[in-house]
């Protein structure tokens, strides 16, 4: 199994933690960090890299004309663009890839995806997992969720295997032409074309577990518990959860919702204070590459 | 403007004035002595009291949100620009019958009154105090809303024109999800998390060029006076390890430190203290190990680890040392204590927290809750801020305990429960830092009339020591109003409790002389940890209070249980809902009336040997 994530120099950070964390359960995964920016001179960084299983420059990716491509886009859209030439590449070393964004980490073995990936070719995460009772969370987690994608695509699992190849390789390509935020053309980067998905190809398992891909937007509807050591998400194993927006919103959008959770209070305070251990690894001012 | 102008606009301004309507809204001021007028110009308008009944400050700042905005006087405004330019006056939203209704449904009038410390508002019109005045203050309407909590936890960043309480009620309380109020004592460190600070306990840091080190010949200098003029005994010599002057801070690890000099320099031993200090190098922001020691009580001395050692040295030549006590937390100066101890023919560590066993010292997993010390490699400590490298942090300490063969002394058997859960094999001995004599003193009956019973939260208000509980506490009893609050020690003030500053600089205790000044009847101790010794719990125990806490506060419950000085809970809500059926108060009641309340004197141990089995 293979598994990797695409970041800039500003986002290695929160990498580390995601490789840390897969490695501590699943220390045999090759994790590998598609790098959309130019390797720093800073020894810092370089020695930062290092720690890493694989290191690749997605200019390397072969993606055509990419000097003058990838500068089309603000750094979001460029990390997200690359995703789908970054699957082709991971998934041309015959194995099954799993794609995790860098701001997740992870809390129990993973080796339930790669069962997953025996009967199915792409599996992906919902936002939500049911309906919502009340105005607000409508607008927050219903509407947003047509607006930005049915799926949520930090986390996506593809077989190796001529669908899941044939998944890559038209994601590559629209992504190529359409990763942009145009919400009037319903276009969301890379994430709203996942929503044909179940539609244009077979084998697609719409994975419902409650303990994957938890995150702000729908703890609300899952609660964690901390039993016998162990992460517990409505009775599911926390599997991983998603720390989006740790460094502004994250925490007090995870709380407005979920604020009497005391394991998900953990689980922050832990996050913020890994991230703060590796920012004092590397330096703060980065010019991304192709901005 | 010039200032016939001014006189002219300041004229009419309270031409349109009405001091008896005024006057009529300020229940809470005494203006016996002050003029209404100025009263207004000074503070009133800007807490939204209006002049008469026919300007309403609300309605013009509502229809006007410029105004509101502009920091000028209502009133003026309207006379020297709004009526010209034909402002409105528009009624606020919540000031319909059905928002009137829903603040009604949700408010409670004694706790406001008590808890705000409005003596002079009527109860009949606390609600209304609180819609024209009290919001605007950031005064709480109830004892589980607390409107400076809300406004961060919901970053609510934008001034409201309406209550930060009604927004709740508007906007949250409607939500299935969260019909119960936000709970601070877990979500404040949540709302805050962006911006955690550093977990290593607090350290002197020192930049290189303010870095006091003596040299070699100022050492030797100050050495020759001291033996010149007697300062060094000839006999034997106690070498002692901590981490902070205690000659300056007073916490229960200095109070000891005191006592075990006191009991050196009774005994003609030397009592040489080190503690470390952190310089740090301005060029590369590298960590620097520097000491200072404190000679027999005497003003610190800076030194370097060379110089530290030529000092003990020169002592060694002179007097025998006979032990060293190693008191505190140990950072990157694992090596030089190795060094150090080997100066001493006996080697002692005295438990006083939970450092040994990782670095987060009271066992608080995240700052939050008490995790047990789990195995390093679970799940639990693997997802702690103090998780990563404890297995490391176990083997150093371990090492540092065998090769130099120390042998550990618990003031509880809790704590030393607790450590040899860790380290089963390093023998450990149970010794009481004191013991309890009957005192001769009675307390004496009250010389307050109608006195309540009153509680008190002593020592430096932190959250490991249970402060957020005591602050829910005290809001909850304020919608009863049956007891009087107080804090005796430093730190966090709040409304409605009593704040008396006590200092124990010196060894000297004040806690206990300010408990039995102040009456106190019970102390409130809810640890959130297990409590290796209790210093302030000892002295409520020796004042003759109640001590109300936790089954998990370690020693604070066990000491105050041994003495039938414990009303000790399972959990928070359970004593809530003990005070809320009267029982607190009648248990208060019972225990002064059966005597259980009487004075204790303290019999401190002799801190030289610590083997004795007193």
């Amino acid at each position: 199994m293979r598994i990797f994530t695409s970041v800039n120099v500003a986002y290695l950070d929160r990498a580390l933690i995601l490789q840390e964390t897969i490695k501590r359960f699943n220390p045999d995964w090759i994790f590998t960090l598609f790098l959309v920016d130019e390797v720093p001179a800073d020894s810092k960084v370089q020695n930062f890299l290092e720690e890493f299983d694989q290191v690749i420059l997605a200019k390397d990716l072969k993606i055509p004309n990419f000097e003058h491509w990838i500068r089309r886009f603000s750094v979001v859209e460029a990390c997200t663009a690359i995703k789908g030439f970054a699957l082709e590449y991971t998934l041309g070393y015959g194995e099954d890839a799993i794609y995790l964004d860098p701001d997740i980490a992870v809390f129990n073995n993973l080796d339930v995806i790669q069962e997953l990936l025996h009967t199915n070719d792409i599996v992906l995460t919902p936002h939500i997992l049911g309906p919502e009772n009340d105005q607000m969370a409508i607008i927050d987690a219903e509407i947003n969720a047509l607006k930005h994608g049915i799926f949520n695509l930090g986390f996506i699992a593809v077989r190796y295997s001529p669908e899941g190849l044939r998944f890559a390789n038209w994601w590559a390509w629209r992504l190529y032409d359409f990763c942009i935020e145009d919400f009037s053309r319903g276009l969301f980067v890379d994430q709203k074309w996942i929503d044909l998905v179940p539609v244009l190809f077979n084998n697609v398992l719409i994975w419902k577990h409650k303990g994957a891909n938890v995150a702000s937007w729908n703890i609300s509807q899952r609660r964690i518990i901390c039993e016998e050591g162990s992460y517990l998400v409505d009775g599911a194993p926390l599997l991983f959860l998603h720390f989006s927006k740790a460094r502004s919103d994250g925490p007090p959008m995870s709380m407005r919702y979920g604020y009497d959770n005391i394991p998900l209070s953990h689980l922050w305070r832990w996050y913020i204070d890994r991230l703060n251990l590796n920012v004092k690894k590397i330096p703060t001012k980065h010019v991304w590459t192709y901005a | 403007m010039n200032l016939t102008k001014k006189f002219l606009l300041d004229s009419i301004t309270r031409r349109y004035f009405d001091s008896k309507f005024y006057i009529n809204q300020l229940h809470s001021v005494d203006m016996t002595t002050e003029d209404p007028w100025q009263h207004y110009q000074n503070v009133g308008w800007k807490v939204g009291f209006s002049p008469s009944a026919n300007f309403n400050i609300d309605q013009y700042w509502n229809a006007n949100p410029d105004v509101f905005t502009s920091e000028i006087e209502p009133l003026r405004h309207w006379l020297k620009t709004g009526k010209k330019e034909n402002r409105q006056f528009k009624s606020s939203p919540w000031e319909n019958p059905d928002i009137r209704e829903l603040l009604s449904e949700n408010f409670n009038s004694t706790f406001y009154l008590n808890f705000n410390e409005l003596k002079f508002v009527p109860a009949s019109d606390a609600l209304g105090h609180f819609c024209r005045v009290g919001w605007r203050l950031n005064y709480d309407p109830n004892p589980n809303f607390d409107t400076l909590f809300y406004k961060t936890f919901e970053r609510l960043e934008l001034e409201l024109k309406y209550p930060y309480f009604l927004h709740f009620l508007l906007n949250r309380k409607n939500l299935e999800r969260s019909l119960t109020y936000p709970r601070r004592k877990y979500a404040w460190d949540l709302a805050n998390v962006g911006g955690i600070t550093p977990r290593i306990t607090p350290k002197a840091v020192y930049r290189k060029s303010q870095s006091p080190t003596y040299t070699t010949t100022t050492l030797n200098e100050i050495l020759g006076i001291l033996i010149a003029n007697n300062y060094i005994f000839s006999n034997q010599s106690i070498i002692s390890w901590g981490n902070n002057n205690y000659l300056k801070l007073n916490g229960g690890i200095e109070v000891i430190l005191w006592h075990e000099l006191q009991d050196c320099i009774s005994a003609s031993i030397n009592h040489i203290y080190i503690y470390r200090e952190v310089v740090t190098n301005a060029d590369n922001e590298q960590e620097l190990n520097y000491y200072s020691a404190i000679i027999n009580g005497l003003p610190e001395i800076h030194l370097d680890l060379e110089l530290l050692d030529i000092l003990l040295k020169r002592l060694s030549e002179k007097s025998i040392i006979k032990a060293f006590h190693l008191h505190g937390k140990i950072f990157s100066e694992v090596q030089d204590i190795n060094q150090v101890s080997t100066y001493a023919v006996e080697r002692k560590y005295i438990v006083h927290d939970y450092s040994f066993i990782c670095s987060s010292y009271t066992l608080l997993r995240n700052e939050i809750e008490y995790c047990s010390a789990p195995e390093p490699s679970s799940n639990l400590c693997q997802t702690c801020i103090a998780g990563s490298g404890r297995a490391q942090h176990v083997a150093n300490h371990q090492r540092l305990l065998e090769e130099n063969q120390f042998s550990v002394v618990s003031p509880s058997p809790v704590a030393a429960e607790i450590f040899s859960q860790t380290f089963p094999t390093i023998k450990i001995k149970i010794r009481p830092h004191l013991n309890f004599n009957e005192s001769s003193e009675v307390r004496s009956s009250s010389t307050v009339k109608d006195k309540k019973y009153r509680i008190a939260f002593t020592g430096h208000s932190v959250h490991h020591k249970g402060w957020n509980q005591f602050a829910e506490f005290v809001r909850h009893v304020a919608s009863r109003n049956d007891f009087e609050c107080f804090h005796l020690g430093k730190g966090l003030q709040m409304n409605n409790v009593k704040f008396i500053q006590i200092d124990s600089t010196n060894g000297k205790s004040n806690m206990r002389t300010a408990l039995e000044e102040n009456e106190i009847d019970i102390v409130f101790q809810w640890s959130l940890w297990p409590e290796t010794f209790g210093l302030v719990t000892a002295e409520a125990i020796a004042a003759g209070c109640l001590v109300i806490t936790n089954s998990l506060s370690g020693n604070t419950g066990q000491m105050a249980t041994a003495h039938d000085r414990s009303l000790i809970f399972d959990s928070f809500e359970q004593l809530l809902q003990y005070h809320d059926s009267g029982d607190l108060e009648a248990e208060v009641t019972r225990r002064k009336r059966s005597q259980k309340t009487n004075k204790l004197d303290i019999q401190w141990n002799s801190f030289i040997d610590l083997d004795d089995s007193k």
